[in-house]
């Protein structure tokens, strides 16, 4: 991807609210890890406020944090994943704690609302 | 609940610990600073390497090899400076979780939304009685979920240590590459 000379300088916050523009991998990781640690306190929380259980609620937790974060770099930022390595290489790092997070608040708001 | 909430802030308090005293340890230290700059620098001319349109094929791969070298040589000394911090923190996490595991001892902090995997029933049922129900959760399940989120939140907020480089072994974010040869 080409640098715009006239790009004005954004924060990485003000960047992730535009298209198509110029990503380095560790802006578009920390990003992403924080979109997924928002998607996983979320999920988590109205899972438990539903009382949703079992194993269904972990397979759409796992399809939703792979396919959300996803679509948004691939559709929204306009961001081919191979040139940052792969899908797994932008991923690796947040799926982890996303993961604790989410379980973190279906336990949590469950067992305050539903015992 | 009250248990549960309280696991919860005892795991967000040994988070920030631990990571107070990597800081104190390694990160303020001025050799792990300047390996940081180091590793920052290199990582940003690699980047403008790898995307750069001009300069022929073998004179650039050279640049690139080369920089990836250094970088790979800049990470592998901090990687050394930060074992010191990593064996303290180790012991200090060990410590706070027997604490908590024996605070807790008998007492379900939190039912669980789901059946637990046989092999994770020692971590989720630990301490507590033989007889308890299934989705009963024991309180040193709770205190490492909490440590997991808050260790990396709290690294990732304040980004004292290195950043993020590719994790991945290269086989695995590129195998294509691996198998041809080709870069």
């Amino acid at each position: 991807m080409v640098k715009s000379e006239s790009e004005p300088k954004l924060t990485l916050w003000q960047k992730a609210f535009v298209r198509d523009l110029e990503w380095r991998k560790d802006e578009l990781r920390s990003v992403v890890f924080w979109l997924i640690a928002a998607f996983s306190l979320s999920i988590g929380s109205i899972l438990g406020v539903l009382g949703l259980r079992g194993l269904p609620c972990l397979i759409v937790y796992f399809v939703g944090v792979v396919v959300a974060p996803s679509m948004y770099w691939s559709n929204f930022l306009g961001i081919d994943e191979q040139d940052f390595g792969g899908k797994m290489e932008i991923l690796n790092d947040s799926i982890g704690s996303g993961a604790a997070m989410f379980m973190l608040s279906w336990v949590g708001f469950y067992t305050m609302l539903h015992t | 609940m009250s248990d549960f909430v309280a696991v919860v802030v005892l795991s967000l308090l040994s988070s920030a610990l631990t990571e107070a005293l990597s800081y104190v340890i390694v990160y303020r230290t001025e050799a792990f600073q300047r390996l940081k700059a180091k590793v920052i620098q290199t990582e940003t001319r690699l980047e403008e390497e790898k995307n750069a349109v001009s300069g022929s094929g073998k004179h650039r791969q050279r640049r690139i090899d080369g920089l990836e070298t250094q970088l790979a040589d800049a990470r592998r000394s901090a990687g050394s400076l930060q074992m010191r911090a990593t064996l303290v923190v180790g012991l200090v996490q060990m410590a706070a979780i027997y604490a908590v595991g024996t605070q807790f001892s008998g007492r379900v902090v939190a039912t669980l939304p789901f059946e637990p995997a046989r092999m994770f029933r020692s971590l989720t049922h630990r301490g507590l009685p033989e007889d308890s129900p299934v989705s009963a959760c024991s309180a040193t399940f709770v205190f490492v979920l909490g440590g997991l989120a808050f260790k990396a939140i709290i690294d990732r907020y304040l980004q004292l240590g290195l950043p993020k480089g590719s994790s991945l072994p290269s086989w695995v974010a590129d195998p294509e590459a691996a198998i041809t040869g080709k870069k």
